[in-house]
């Protein structure tokens, strides 16, 4: 295997297919997000708890166990890091103490380093025009990241209703709203690029 | 004409509700021998036995029925309240109306006929009841016990230091049992032999331990607090009380072994000790192996050896030994490994077992603890350790649970990646079973700081490709099948009985399960007992157990030998069998009537006679004598019929009012 692992791994000849184990990757992810993922043992509260299961192609407890076994040809590629909102919903309640957002947010920066292909686009650019707008303003801009998001995407009508039922409430600002010190951040943020070039991308 | 009193318990609402106490009494008051009823609420309570104290005393009772719950449950605390009072307490009957009673009826009327039925037969028994006095045996304080592993010596080694002499038996060449072979225990860590070996100096010094190695217990009598024991000493063909240990012997011996301590994997002399730190350390030969024994020529090591300590003649010794406890500590095995084939234990040498992972792993093994695979030397990068093979398995296997492999595999796993830190351990397991002190902790610092990769599910197939073994398995959690190329495999089998318990067994008449481990008197209340009184159980003879178990286990039981020899005297039961020998035509029908080895005819008279001692009490041999010759005592046959005759006579008792 390439990275850590030690496993000479070879594919089943039976008629299914059997996965490639790589113990290296788990130790990878738990470096990159902090995690102890190797302490899961597998009681499902994550997934429980979840809001977002049903849209995920694979359920939080059983991403952490492919984590586990090092499928990581699998993990990267999966829907479910995307789509994991953030909510903490399993992190309060898992009794090993296991962030799983940071997991999902550490194995998303693996798969966009890897260039892999992402498992869902949408999420993905929404994450790099969030992104890209903060840098340029030093503040969300709703509009303008709408707005970018739909040309970027080609999906020019998708919740039109309730968008224009934001701005008739007032919730969307026309208008961006900069912040002093622009030129800071942007050094920070050319800094984050520099560390990330010195010591990502295994 | 005897003076019987009857105390009538309720039994709060238990007896009180179903039975008409009041009317009972009544009755009873009107029988012949009663001369005395009184009822309270709780019989058993303190001025319950003081309301029956008081009138043995003041009504000068010779005999008393207590009509309450069973038997079980209070005789000893009435008998107790009865002697107290001065009444013999073998004259003191319980009539039980409330479990054979009130507990199992609903009709008043009818439950209170049969409550008066009840106790009527009780005061018949009494009325002829003898007064007796327990039995007194002398009791023998010197204990023996079977099995010098960790668990036997820890045993002998308490006795011993609680004052008395112990005789200790071990069937190998030296002591320390399984856990000599070990490297590291769990869940510290720390080296077998530097825990294992001060235990060892110990029992080896101590002044009131007898050691005797090579030997087994063949035969066994008496009983508690007076065995008579049989042990043949097997010839070890060299006379250990001249040899002085210096080891030439071994050292000119031409004829290299596979050594059965080493698990085959390495090698000894013909001549040999089993490992260099063994207790006593004195040579002996294995005469399979020997070229003298074999070839009838060589005898180098005769030649060699300085004091003339060798000899080709040496034959087995028989020592009969008395004892007045037993203690039995024989041990266990690993599960015969050929019989899991698809495993290719056997057929591939890089297919191992645990106990021939510890060797690898010990320092003074065949590979000074490196860890090296069987067929070729090379370090193995890929480790596979499998769990439950032959436990839990009710096709080719045992179906229990062997307790300590989950424990010894997170541990080899663990020093294995200490040695081999760039290797890496997969351990296929079904369950995690870490209950104990710091057991958990141990399994997880195994996943999180050494990791090891825990798999669950169940190898299906090892099988060679070049110099890798493929192991099939799957990974029930992700539900993916997994395939790994090791290098090394090492099974955890499942724990066993020594081979030798089934045999001994049959020697110390106690009983064994169904898998061959010792059985205990009482799964939880008493956990060391066997059901023969004097004969205790410790280690893994029981059940399979880790070390800290067996240690404590060990203690237990020599607790009860300590309890048992803290008196000089063992009271018996009086209510044994008794042989008319005017009547007794010496047929030996109870001889082969009893199970406890009492009844025997006597050379001289030809006339049944009872070891009153041995015999428990179960009337067998009553039953089967042809003439009646033998009478179980305070059960004879008049009191027997009289009691049916309660039931069988007229059901409003007529006749019996005076």
């Amino acid at each position: 295997m390439a990275r850590g692992g030690n496993a000479e791994v070879i594919r089943a000849r039976a008629a299914t297919r059997s996965i490639p184990l790589d113990p290296g990757f788990p130790w990878e992810v738990g470096r990159a997000s902090g995690q102890p993922v190797m302490r899961c043992f597998q009681c499902g509260r994550c997934t429980n708890g979840c809001p977002l299961t049903w849209a995920m192609d694979h359920p939080p407890h059983r991403l952490l166990r492919m984590v586990q076994l090092g499928a990581e040809g699998e993990v990267l590629v999966s829907r479910t890091i995307w789509l994991c909102s953030a909510c903490h919903g399993c992190a309060t309640r898992c009794p090993n103490d296991i962030h799983l957002p940071a997991v999902m947010d550490a194995l998303k920066q693996m798969a966009l380093a890897r260039r892999v292909r992402v498992g869902d686009r949408q999420v993905a650019l929404f994450h790099r025009l969030f992104l890209a707008t903060v840098a340029r303003l030093g503040r969300m801009y709703e509009l303008g990241l709408i707005g970018l998001h739909k040309l970027a995407s080609g999906n020019l009508f998708g919740d039109l209703k309730v968008g224009l039922l934001m701005f008739t409430r007032g919730k969307l600002s026309p208008l961006p709203q900069l912040i002093k010190g622009r030129g800071d951040l942007r050094a920070v943020w050319r800094r984050a690029a520099a560390l990330r070039r010195e010591g990502g991308r295994q | 004409m005897k003076r019987v009193g009857v105390f009538v318990c309720w039994c709060g609402r238990n007896i009180a509700e179903t039975v008409d106490i009041e009317a009972l009494c009544r009755q009873l008051g009107r029988d012949a021998p009663v001369a005395w009823v009184e009822d309270y609420k709780y019989m058993c309570s303190e001025p319950g036995q003081q309301l029956m104290k008081k009138a043995i005393a003041e009504q000068h009772l010779d005999a008393v029925v207590v009509a309450a719950c069973s038997p079980n449950m209070h005789e000893v605390t009435f008998r107790l309240a009865a002697e107290a009072a001065g009444l013999n307490p073998y004259r003191l009957e319980i009539a039980n109306i409330r479990e054979q009673c009130s507990w199992v009826h609903r009709d008043r009327d009818q439950a209170t006929a049969k409550a008066l039925d009840i106790v009527r037969s009780m005061v018949e028994k009494v009325a002829r009841d003898e007064e007796l006095q327990p039995l007194r045996v002398p009791v023998t304080k010197r204990a023996l016990v079977i099995g010098a592993g960790i668990s036997g010596m820890q045993a002998a080694l308490e006795i011993a230091d609680a004052g008395h002499e112990v005789l200790l038996v071990e069937r190998q060449t030296y002591i320390g049992g399984h856990m000599a072979q070990l490297s590291e225990t769990f869940p510290t860590l720390d080296c077998a032999s530097c825990i294992l070996t001060p235990r060892t100096a110990e029992v080896a010094r101590h002044p009131r331990i007898k050691l005797m190695v090579a030997s087994e217990v063949i035969e066994v009598g008496g009983y508690v607090g007076n065995f008579v024991v049989r042990i043949r000493q097997n010839p070890t063909y060299v006379d250990w009380s001249t040899c002085t240990g210096c080891m030439e012997c071994v050292e000119k011996c031409p004829r290299q072994v596979p050594s059965r301590f080493e698990r085959g994997l390495g090698t000894r002399k013909a001549i040999s000790v089993a490992f260099p730190q063994a207790v006593p350390y004195r040579p002996s030969i294995d005469a399979e192996a020997c070229l003298y024994f074999t070839k009838g020529r060589c005898g180098i090591c005769q030649k060699t050896c300085p004091v003339g300590a060798v000899d080709y003649e040496q034959k087995p010794v028989i020592h009969e030994e008395k004892v007045g406890a037993i203690v039995v500590a024989t041990g266990y095995e690993l599960f015969p490994k050929a019989r899991i084939g698809e495993y290719g234990y056997g057929k591939y040498p890089d297919v191992i077992d645990g106990l021939e992972f510890e060797r690898l792993n010990s320092a003074s093994g065949p590979t000074s603890g490196r860890i090296q695979r069987p067929s070729d030397g090379k370090v193995p990068k890929e480790v596979v350790f499998i769990q439950c093979v032959g436990s839990r398995d009710q096709e080719k296997g045992v179906p229990y649970c062997s307790k300590i492999c989950c424990m010894y595999t997170a541990k080899h796993a663990m020093l294995y990646k200490h040695k081999v830190p760039d290797g890496q351990a997969y351990v296929f397991y079904m369950d995690v079973r870490a209950g104990g002190k710091g057991y958990e902790e141990f399994i997880q610092r195994a996943v999180e700081e050494d990791g090891v990769l825990y798999l669950r599910g169940r190898v299906s197939r090892i099988f060679p490709e070049g110099s890798k073994l493929m192991v099939w398995g799957v990974d029930t959690i992700s539900g993916e099948k997994v395939e790994i190329a090791a290098d090394l495999v090492v099974l955890a089998m499942a724990m066993v009985p020594s081979p030798t318990a089934r045999d001994l067994a049959r020697v110390l008449k106690v009983s064994i399960d169904e898998h061959g481990f010792f059985s205990e008197a009482h799964p939880k209340l008493r956990p060391v007992e066997s059901l023969s009184r004097g004969i205790y159980l410790t280690g893994c003879a029981q059940a399979p157990k880790d070390i800290p178990e067996a240690v404590a286990q060990a203690g237990s039981a020599a607790s009860k030998v300590l309890a048992l020899f803290s008196s000089d005297e063992l009271l018996h039961p009086p209510t044994v069998v008794r042989v008319d020998p005017e009547i007794c035509s010496g047929c030996g029908l109870c001889v082969k009537s009893c199970p406890y080895e009492a009844r025997q005819i006597d050379p001289v008279s030809k006339v049944a006679r009872v070891r009153e001692v041995l015999c428990q009490g179960c009337g067998a041999c009553a039953a089967a004598c042809p003439n009646g010759a033998t009478q179980h005592i305070n059960f004879t046959k008049e009191q027997l019929m009289s009691m049916i005759d309660t039931f069988t006579g007229p059901p409003d008792g007529a006749g019996r009012e005076r």
